[in-house]
């Protein structure tokens, strides 16, 4: 106890007859688990308080901390709706904004009434500027598409940020308009947009930001209110670090993210929505009760494609399984530019603008089409693009599936593996849901559908809405709004898409807490030394499903110490991981006294990702210093405590 | 408030014990001085989930998604999440079959010492 906690006692029962707004954190705090660290030192002092006003108090008002967080909790009702999240989709190429109203998701448009808005930032002179643009910005023009292509606007950011420069996906991406820069290093990959003449450098998160910067004030100016909470959606392969950068250009917006939602369970969580009104007009359907639907989202959209299967009864979505990679329309688009322009990559390796022209114009008729196929069996290309050279012919579907076979390939892959993951038969699956501008690529509906052994889709969805529909009634839900017509009843149990754990003696990958586990969620291993007298040793954490380290990505790392003197494998290192509902990760380890459950001195708590550039280099400068006299390795599975499986 | 806390170590004996060690550890660093009743740490799995011993499995389903619509961290504005986590223990433990039927083992074997020589279906009558 700190010394001046007598005098404390004295002002404590006044500060506790006006509770600050502190107050209710500190009582949360009070009253749950304390693995979450203390967020600051008020609600230090505020705990202790209350533990005082505990002591003091107890014979007369031993619940004064429960009603106090009761009173705050209607405070909070009321004032909510100033805090509401709106749901944000950045996507690879489009982008929208959904706001829960008070009676339904709204998605609001820009000034061009368009509620789904191209994702760039166009620079220019000293400044730059976004697609979504509104209210008194409005003189701002449109940029037209060939000025986009022009080298002087970033776009695909999504594709970009949080990517090493030694990623297939940057080196792709060289092929766009503007800049792509990469040294192969492992470090964070150069980016340049041509202003005046001149590639300017700048990062995938500043562009994100800025673009963000945008649409917060677009939606600031339409709410009339301050925006700061948001849901954004995300693929379901980004991993952590991909994540952290999200936050980071949000943060750089001054928007909080409340959640990060993978695309397909934000689909989910609409879904149950839908299917709980369904319930609710058909039949009294009590809470829980009902039928349980299964559903089998496809979301493919310009940069990223996401399988995942949730099951949905009451209003609540579990979701199962979730499978994602890097595969959308770019690679769709990139795959037909090739075919029509074999030697597509000659054309601008010196990057002068006149070839930088010709190529947008390519990239324009080769999305339309794309865009015309999806109706029609053949096309007509006609482009002169411009340096002499024009393009004449006809593209036939056939042709164009052929092109794009192995990304057909790859997404049936995805969902076998997530059928299988989430031990689903077609059969077992009573909805196909499919979202995404691709999924209306005939060749990738019959392809979905045939696997699910279905005739036809889901419908009641707009394929280009659902994601970020979902996401604001996750805002909705999360920021703790209330419907009485029962419409926010609802929840998505999210899940995690890759597994964690930590790297092992030999270079090998041990999940802690496997893919696909819900979370929140909080799960431990107990791991031994690898040399006689061994007193530290480091906890490498790596995200992925890889058998060895190398396949996943390392998250961060720190040394466990004071582990008792014993022979190698004897000692026992718990490594304990646990997930909150905002998917922040800690990991918690220490070593254990000899031969008992108790810990041998205080542990470590760490948050992941620690690390930020150049993580390539960790990993390999680790091995290089500590060799392997710091390793862990597993203990036979009979010694493990058992886990509930 | 009832299932507020959540720090819910020691319970299981450890057939289905859920990492005994780690967690009691995780209880050690982090709960000091947060009271705990007897009672609390006592609470079988279907206490948890608030459901009969001879719930079925659609029951017990369908009582974890109504647990999970009251406790999730998503509808309790970010509160309460380890009641969250110690309700979906419980229900992955009991939503398959074979790790329900250790437990109910080891739970009548543990309550056999305590209600005397019997039978399982007497232990079910302590309840």
């Amino acid at each position: 106890m700190p010394l001046w906690v007598p005098e404390r006692s004295q002002v404590a029962p006044a500060a506790c007859l006006s509770p600050s707004p502190e107050a209710p954190r500190a009582l949360s705090l009070f009253s749950s688990s304390s693995f979450l660290p203390l967020p600051n030192s008020q609600c230090l002092v505020w705990r202790t308080d209350l533990l005082v006003i505990s002591l003091f108090r107890m014979a007369e008002q031993p619940y004064t901390v429960a009603s106090d967080s009761e009173t705050t909790g209607d405070d909070k009702s009321q004032s909510a709706f100033h805090d509401l999240a709106i749901g944000i989709e950045v996507g690879t190429s489009k982008c929208s904004i959904a706001v829960w109203n008070g009676a339904q998701v709204e998605l609001l448009r820009n000034t061009r009434k368009q509620k789904s808005m191209r994702s760039y930032v166009m620079f220019k002179d000293d400044t730059s500027s976004g697609e979504a643009s509104s209210g008194g910005a409005s003189n701002k023009t449109a940029y037209e598409e060939k000025e986009i292509l022009s080298g002087s606007a970033i776009f695909n950011m999504k594709r970009l940020i949080g990517r090493a420069d030694t990623d297939p996906i940057v080196h792709a991406s060289k092929n766009l308009p503007f800049v792509v820069q990469t040294l192969g290093i492992g470090v964070k990959p150069f980016i340049a947009a041509l202003v005046n003449n001149v590639w300017r450098s700048t990062t995938p998160e500043e562009v994100l930001a800025i673009f963000l910067v945008e649409l917060k004030t677009m939606a600031e100016v339409q709410l009339k209110r301050l925006i700061r909470n948001v849901v954004l959606t995300i693929p379901v392969s980004f991993n952590r670090f991909q994540q952290i950068r999200v936050e980071r250009a949000c943060a750089m917006a001054g928007l909080h993210v409340l959640r990060l939602m993978p695309e397909p369970t934000a689909v989910a969580l609409l879904y149950a929505q839908q299917q709980q009104q369904q319930q609710q007009q058909s039949l009294h359907g009590g809470m829980g009760s009902g039928c349980e639907k299964v559903a089998l989202i496809f979301n493919m959209g310009a940069g990223y494609c996401d399988v995942a299967t949730t099951a949905t009864a009451g209003g609540v979505s579990q979701i199962k399984a979730m499978q994602g990679c890097t595969l959308g329309g770019e690679d769709i688009l990139k795959n037909v530019l090739y075919h029509l322009l074999p030697n597509f990559d000659s054309l601008y390796s010196n990057r002068d603008t006149n070839k930088i022209r010709s190529m947008g114009l390519l990239r324009i008729a080769a999305q339309d089409a794309i865009h015309r196929l999806s109706t029609q069996s053949s096309v007509q290309i006609n482009v002169d693009l411009g340096d002499g050279t024009k393009m004449q012919r006809v593209l036939h579907q056939s042709e164009f599936e052929e092109v794009n076979r192995n990304v057909f390939e790859i997404c049936e892959k995805l969902i076998k593996l997530c059928l299988a993951d989430s031990k689903l038969a077609a059969e077992d699956i009573n909805d196909v849901i499919l979202v995404g501008g691709c999924s209306r690529i005939p060749k990738i509906r019959s392809l979905v559908l045939g696997l699910c052994k279905k005739e036809k889709e889901y419908e009641g969805m707009d394929a280009l809405e659902a994601a970020v529909t979902g996401a604001a009634l996750e805002g909705a839900v999360a920021s703790g709004i209330t419907d009485p017509s029962g419409s926010l009843d609802m929840l998505t149990i999210q899940a995690t898409p890759l597994s964690l754990g930590i790297r092992v003696h030999g270079g090998g990958f041990v999940p802690i807490i496997q893919r696909n586990t819900a979370i929140p969620v909080r799960k431990s291993t107990i791991f031994t030394t690898t040399q006689d007298g061994q007193t530290e040793a480091l906890i490498v954490v790596y995200e992925g499903d890889g058998k060895m380290v190398e396949e996943n990505h390392l998250m961060g790392y720190f040394k466990v110490t004071a582990i008792p003197l014993a022979p190698k494998g004897t000692a026992e290192i718990s490594v304990c991981m646990d997930i909150d509902a905002a998917n922040t990760l800690r990991v918690f380890a220490g070593a254990m006294m000899l031969g008992t459950d108790r810990a041998n001195s205080p542990f470590f708590e760490v948050r992941m990702p620690t690390l930020d550039d150049a993580h390539g280099w960790c990993a390999q400068a680790l091995v290089k210093t500590h060799g392997s006299a710091l390793d862990l390795t597993t203990i036979p599975k009979e010694l493990q405590p058992q886990k509930v499986q | 408030m009832a299932m507020s806390g959540g720090l819910n170590f020691a319970v299981l004996p450890p057939p289905v014990c859920i990492s005994v060690r780690p967690r009691s550890v995780v209880a050690l660093a982090a709960a000091e001085g947060t009271p705990e009743t007897a009672e609390r740490r006592a609470r079988s799995l279907y206490e948890v989930l608030r459901v009969r011993e001879t719930a079925t499995a659609g029951e017990i389903k369908a009582a974890y998604r109504s647990m999970a619509k009251r406790f999730h961290p998503d509808v309790t504005a970010g509160r309460g999440g380890d009641d969250f986590v110690e309700i979906r223990r419980a229900y992955e433990a009991l939503s398959d079959p074979a790790a329900r039927a250790r437990y109910d083992l080891s739970i009548g074997r543990w309550r056999q010492g305590a209600c005397g020589l019997s039978g399982r279906w007497e232990t079910d009558q302590c309840w």
